[in-house]
């Protein structure tokens, strides 16, 4: 039985005292004891049943002891790392908090500050900008909270503070919390949450009323900036922008919203207000210029964690080679069901992270239907991802923190800050794509000197296997960039639309340090929306708004945006959860099988254009995987380098190049998948239109002289050059930060453009984010860890770790890849050459 | 540049602005403007519930429409037509104010602030949900304080939809001045136009603003009109469409039968059947009016008639009636037949807090009648 935690409180259930959430996360002073919302003990509800008696001893170090002597097990664990118990690094409050605050952190058993707390809140209290990245739940929330309410007392309540939360679920926990501690100040103050759920009813109360207003990206992009004069009191009095999770506003969307706060600060300087940002972030590479990149400020970074941690364990498992000769392992899914019996028990809490959703709600169903063997009822073990109704996660919520929740299963859903108190044992079935995630992944386990461990099942792709022979690319310095360019042109343009209609831009700001002032081609972007598109009027060096339209509804932040696809039950009509667009024509076409906490529902008819589907629950064997084809067709090349043979001057060898192109995505058939077995039972046509995409690429081509020595006109051969692609796609992520799904590919042994061998890698994003061209520059480090993996493989021919199995990049697959890689790494990298348009192949 | 426009200023700037003045015998559709100015407050303040109409005074009321780039709101959509119209002792005075250019929107929305905050109460059609929200917001944008919190605020959409809204194809300004008013256009643009037609002028193209204007002018005239109209409704000698009198005497009815004024339904429901009316609800609020008053078996009979003449959820709730009165006047058969044609009706026509009330009813009724048997 894992150590209850004493200091914690009962979760309102004990009725004699009345529930009260506790701080957001402080330490308290001597036992520095985290008091996270009031979380229960998760001592189990006593139950009976042999194996719930037999299996509720077991404790983190036992897991760990069994692990180590199973020999079925023991020798797929590639990696172990244990990380010591680590003491609190605890300070003074600072004498500049003002003696109310004081007393009610120490009302509230908070003696004294993590030193990481106390360095950022005497940074905000010195009037600057923070950006505080330390791991999960070490008290991040206190670096900001503590600051804005002394502001508020210091102004007497005339001071504003906006909050911004990367999800709506994280605003909701704040606001009580905050509440209770404006309610114990004894101050007519109000914090609220205004987003899409806040009904139009209570708005304009909130807005009139509010000191403390906590919302989204979304909602700030396309609500409240575009109305700022009715929200002209909390701009002209906004001293705070808290932003949380700012690792997460990378990409596209971090894009946009780095060119939403430009339009924040804008309208608050017109206003006349400056207001600070404090920021927190998961560990980051380079944080300092990530905030500068989002919030266009120097900030004080602090990364230093003076948090206690108990000892942590993290195994790297990799599951058994089914076939060596193929290099295919176990599946990943299938090893953490396996893993479960290790893993999973009524004395702790136990949680699974999958990459997709789909998977998600396969472990699920498999877990429940096993739960007697772990000695659990299959209540006791939940799903939860995004998608999800709002009610459902709050519930699953709940029973984690309050430990009814044994067991639960998810995607990055339960990644971030939402409060669910910390579990025991965490298992990352796959790597999550970036070393962010993996830690943060990790930071849901460890409760304060408790021993906790992280699993991590290698999947067979390339990454994964990767990682097993490079355990220190996860615990070594974090290696990856976020990739956020607000001056991408295409996202520049559209959020000046937004700006332009939210007040007139002149000359003289652009001549001034204003946020906007910053970002090149503003003025000659405006000119173009003015004589060309028709939406702005100039003026006497002033660009007027000049249309009849709200732009902020036609703008998309991208990421997950608002253009959902409503799931419903055919029957009653009611919602059972929601889909993205782009997700939607492979998971909710006609015939799919969707999957809620393991129940099965299969969709009757898919309204596309109303974005609608209706489903009917059934009793499935099987779960449904839709297959796509995609196209990819080359518009307008922009840079290029080149380099030449080696052993013939002036003869071209291999080309960049960075473009744009047009991708047709098109929902072809789906695959019907038994459980367990995984045997396909069955494929189905799917009509449905295409997605289409226009985005940046960068190309790499071979010249026909190269391609010739290499082989690659050679029949069979072909196949090696995919594999060549999608193991360049597989490894990039380490260098850029994305997902493999972040970047698509297209490789062609005779393009149709280029008329030679191409490996095209795009954004998979409208408009493109840049990573393409990021890769353009990286591709050299890129091509060499690609090298690596393959000549470090051990499998014969080629397997899903390296270039893929012989069926798919043929039976010299592996050599002709090897030959390939080897020869683009050797030698100079090429040179940069004329505008691409010059260099265009000619038909 | 329209024809007779001249320049005013003030502290914030300068901006274009046409005044035309109108006698009181100004005729504008079936009427004069004059008309308005013995306007009752105690009408305009019983029809609309809002008490501080009371005191209306239309020799200082500001009658208010403005023109706008756009329906959807926000920031960025601008007011570049203010129509006010006041009265000045010897006839009314249309002042329109109008933006040149987007920068002279400071000055235009001071005046119009000053102006506003010079006089009563607000007259306006729709104006609580968009004439008075646009000028807020552009003039908190713009720094000017805006004067119509507190202010009295006439907004005549409201009174006309509940009166009138049953009888008309839609509730916009223009089907009201024309039926209620006698108004007819002739060469409107309409007010989408508008905002095309202001970008026309500040991008130096042929533009329509001269129609703009007309028609800020007609919708401002036509709001005296209206209110003269609404002012009087509950006169006996109310000059309108004879087709519009049952239709008005229904929807008074209505109104007073929610506000539980059960003399004044007695007054409108006998007038709506002097009219010919056979509207069921209305049958349905003066057999209830009638039971408030203590009128049971007359109350009883048009209940009775109310219940059998259809099938739908008016006339179960009138079968429960039927057998509260029966019951009430020992008329214990009629009462118990009454119920079960309640409880059929109900079973096949309503749902919610409607059956629910119903069944309770009904129940309390059966217990009635088994403790009198």
């Amino acid at each position: 039985m894992l150590n209850p935690n004493p200091t914690r409180e009962p979760h309102g259930r004990d009725g004699d005292r009345p529930t009260r959430p506790a701080l957001p996360q402080p330490p308290s002073g001597s036992s520095a004891a985290e008091l996270t919302s009031g979380a229960a003990s998760v001592r189990p509800a006593p139950k009976s049943g042999a194996a719930r008696r037999a299996r509720s001893n077991t404790g983190v170090p036992a897991i760990v002891d069994n692990l180590k002597s199973n020999p079925a097990l023991r020798d797929r664990i590639v990696h172990w790392n244990a990380i010591e118990a680590r003491p609190a690094d605890l300070c003074e409050f600072s004498p500049a908090l003002d003696p109310r605050l004081l007393k009610l952190f120490q009302d509230r058993g908070l003696e004294r500050l993590y030193s990481h707390q106390r360095e950022a809140i005497d940074h905000a209290l010195a009037g600057r900008d923070v950006l505080v990245t330390t791991p999960t739940a070490s008290g991040k929330t206190l670096c900001y909270v503590a600051p804005v309410m002394q502001r508020l007392l210091e102004t007497g309540g005339k001071a504003r503070a906006l909050f911004l939360f990367p999800t709506k679920a994280l605003s909701q926990d704040q606001s009580a919390a905050l509440n209770s501690m404006i309610g114990d100040l004894g101050e007519p103050w109000h914090s609220f949450t205004y987003d899409g759920d806040t009904p139009p009813s209570v708005r304009r109360t909130l807005r009139d009323r509010g000191h403390i207003l906590l919302t989204n990206p979304w909602m700030l992009h396309a609500g409240i900036l575009p109305n700022h004069p009715k929200w002209s009191e909390l701009f002209r009095d906004l001293s705070t922008i808290v932003i949380d999770e700012v690792h997460t506003l990378s990409g596209v969307f971090g894009s946009s919203v780095a060119n939403v706060l430009r339009r924040l600060l804008r309208i608050a300087e017109h206003y006349g207000s400056r207001p600070q940002f404090l920021l927190s972030s998961a560990t980051l590479r380079d944080p300092k210029s990530h905030a500068k990149a989002l919030t266009g400020r120097d900030v004080e970074v602090v990364t230093e964690d003076g948090s206690p941690a108990g000892p942590r364990t993290f195994a790297l498992y990799n599951p058994p080679m089914l076939d060596p000769i193929a290099g295919l392992r176990a599946n990943a899914l299938e090893e953490a069901r396996r893993l479960a019996h290790q893993l999973v028990g009524p004395g702790h809490q136990t949680i699974f992270f999958a990459n997709r959703r789909t998977a998600v709600e396969v472990l699920t169903r498999y877990l429940k239907e096993a739960a007697h063997e772990f000695g659990l009822d299959p209540d006791e073990i939940r799903g939860y991802r995004g998608g999800y109704l709002p009610l459902h996660r709050r519930e699953i919520e709940d029973g984690l923190r309050q430990g009814t929740v044994k067991v639960v299963v998810t995607t990055n859903a339960l990644e971030l800050g939402i409060d669910i108190g910390r579990l025991d044992v965490a298992v990352l079935v796959g790597y999550p794509g970036s070393q962010a995630s993996f830690w943060q992944r990790a930071g849901r386990v460890g409760r304060r000197g408790n021993p906790s461990l992280i699993v991590q099942v290698a999947r067979s792709d390339a990454i994964d296997q990767y990682l097993t022979q490079h355990p220190e690319h996860l615990f070594g310095a974090p290696r990856e960039r976020l990739g956020l360019d607000p001056d991408n042109l295409v996202i520049l343009t559209e959020q000046l639309k937004c700006a332009a209609f939210e007040l007139p831009f002149t000359k003289r700001e652009l001549a001034a340090d204003t946020p906007f002032a910053r970002a090149p081609h503003v003025a000659s972007v405006l000119d173009y929306l003015a004589s060309e598109s028709g939406l702005l009027h100039e003026k006497d060096g002033t660009w007027y708004w000049m249309a009849d339209a709200y732009p902020a509804q036609d703008v998309s932040l991208g990421g997950t945006g608002p253009d959902n696809v409503l799931v419903l039950d055919a029957e009653s009509g009611k919602a059972i959860g929601e889909i993205e667009r782009s997700a939607s024509i492979t998971t909710v076409h006609e015939g799919a099988i969707y999957q809620v906490e393991g129940e099965t529902w299969k969709v009757e008819r898919f309204d596309y254009e109303n974005r609608r589907a209706y489903l009917k629950r059934v009793e499935s064997d099987y779960f449904t995987e839709a297959e796509t084809d995609t196209e990819v067709a080359v518009l307008r090349l922009e840079r290029s380098a080149r380099r030449d043979r080696a052993d013939a001057p002036d003869v071209e060898d291999y080309s960049m190049w960075t473009g744009e192109v047009h991708v047709t995505t098109l929902a072809t058939q789906y695959k019907k998948v038994r459980f367990y077995t995984r045997e396909s039972v069955g494929a189905e046509d799917i009509h449905l239109p295409a997605e289409e995409l226009d985005t940046q690429a960068v190309v790499l081509t071979l010249s026909e002289e190269s391609a010739r020595e290499l082989l690659l006109d050679q029949g069979d051969r072909g196949a090696a050059w995919a594999g060549v692609g999608k193991l360049v796609r597989h490894v990039a992520p380490l260098f850029l930060r994305c997902q493999p799904s972040d970047l698509g590919l297209s490789a062609q042994v005779k393009s149709k453009h280029f008329r030679r061998p191409a490996l095209i890698f795009y954004d998979e994003v409208q408009g493109g984010v840049g990573l393409s061209e990021h890769l353009y520059e990286i591709h050299r480090e890129v091509l060499a860890a690609a090298l690596e993996v393959v000549s470090r493989c051990d499998c014969h021919s080629g397997c899903p770790v390296c270039v893929g199995p012989p069926e798919e990049s043929g039976a010299l697959g592996k050599e002709t890849a090897l030959t390939i890689l080897r020869h683009l790494c050797a030698g100079a990298a090429p040179a940069e050459c004329a505008p691409a348009l010059e260099r265009e192949p000619k038909p | 540049m329209p024809e007779g426009l001249a320049t005013e200023s003030n502290a914030r700037g300068e901006f274009g602005v046409r005044i035309e003045r109108f006698p009181a015998e100004f005729v504008h559709g079936s009427a004069a403007l004059g008309e308005v100015l013995t306007a009752d407050g105690s009408q305009l303040s019983v029809l609309t519930g809002d008490a501080s109409l009371r005191e209306f005074d239309p020799r200082q009321a500001t009658f208010l429409d403005i023109e706008t780039t756009g329906l959807s709101g926000g920031a960025g959509t601008q007011v570049f037509q203010v129509g006010l119209l006041t009265y000045e002792g010897a006839g009314f005075e249309l002042w329109q104010g109008f933006l040149r250019s987007p920068a002279e929107a400071p000055a235009l929305l001071e005046a119009c602030a000053a102006r506003v905050r010079r006089r009563g109460a607000l007259v306006s059609f729709f104006g609580k949900s968009f004439d008075r929200h646009r000028l807020e917001d552009q003039m908190r944008l713009h720094g000017v304080e805006p004067s119509f919190a507190g202010r009295p605020h006439l907004d005549l959409y409201h009174p006309c939809r509940r009166l009138y809204g049953k009888r008309f194809v839609d509730g916009r300004l223009a089907t009201m001045e024309r039926e209620l008013c006698g108004v007819e256009r002739e060469k409107d643009l309409p007010g989408a136009f508008a905002p095309a037609a202001w970008f026309d002028f500040l991008a130096g193209r042929a533009h329509a603003l001269e129609a703009v204007f007309l028609h800020n002018r007609i919708d401002v005239l036509s709001l005296v009109r209206l209110c003269s109209h609404v002012a009087r409704v509950l006169d006996d000698d109310l000059a309108e469409r004879k087709d519009l009198a049952q239709i008005r005497a229904e929807a008074l009815t209505v109104l007073f039968a929610t506000r539980r004024d059960w003399l004044r339904v007695l007054e409108w429901s006998a007038r709506a059947l002097d009219e010919n009316s056979r509207a069921r609800p209305t049958l349905a609020f003066r057999a209830r009016a009638l039971q408030r008053t203590g009128h049971f078996p007359e109350a009883l009979a048009l209940f009775e008639q109310v219940a059998s003449s259809a099938r739908d959820g008016l006339a179960a709730e009138a079968w429960a009636e039927v057998s509260v009165l029966a019951c009430r006047l020992g008329e214990l058969d009629r009462a118990q037949l009454a119920c079960g044609s309640g409880e059929s009706m109900a079973s096949v026509t309503l749902a919610g807090t409607r059956r629910a009330r119903l069944d309770h009813k009904l129940l309390r009724v059966r217990s009635n009648l088994a403790k009198g048997r």
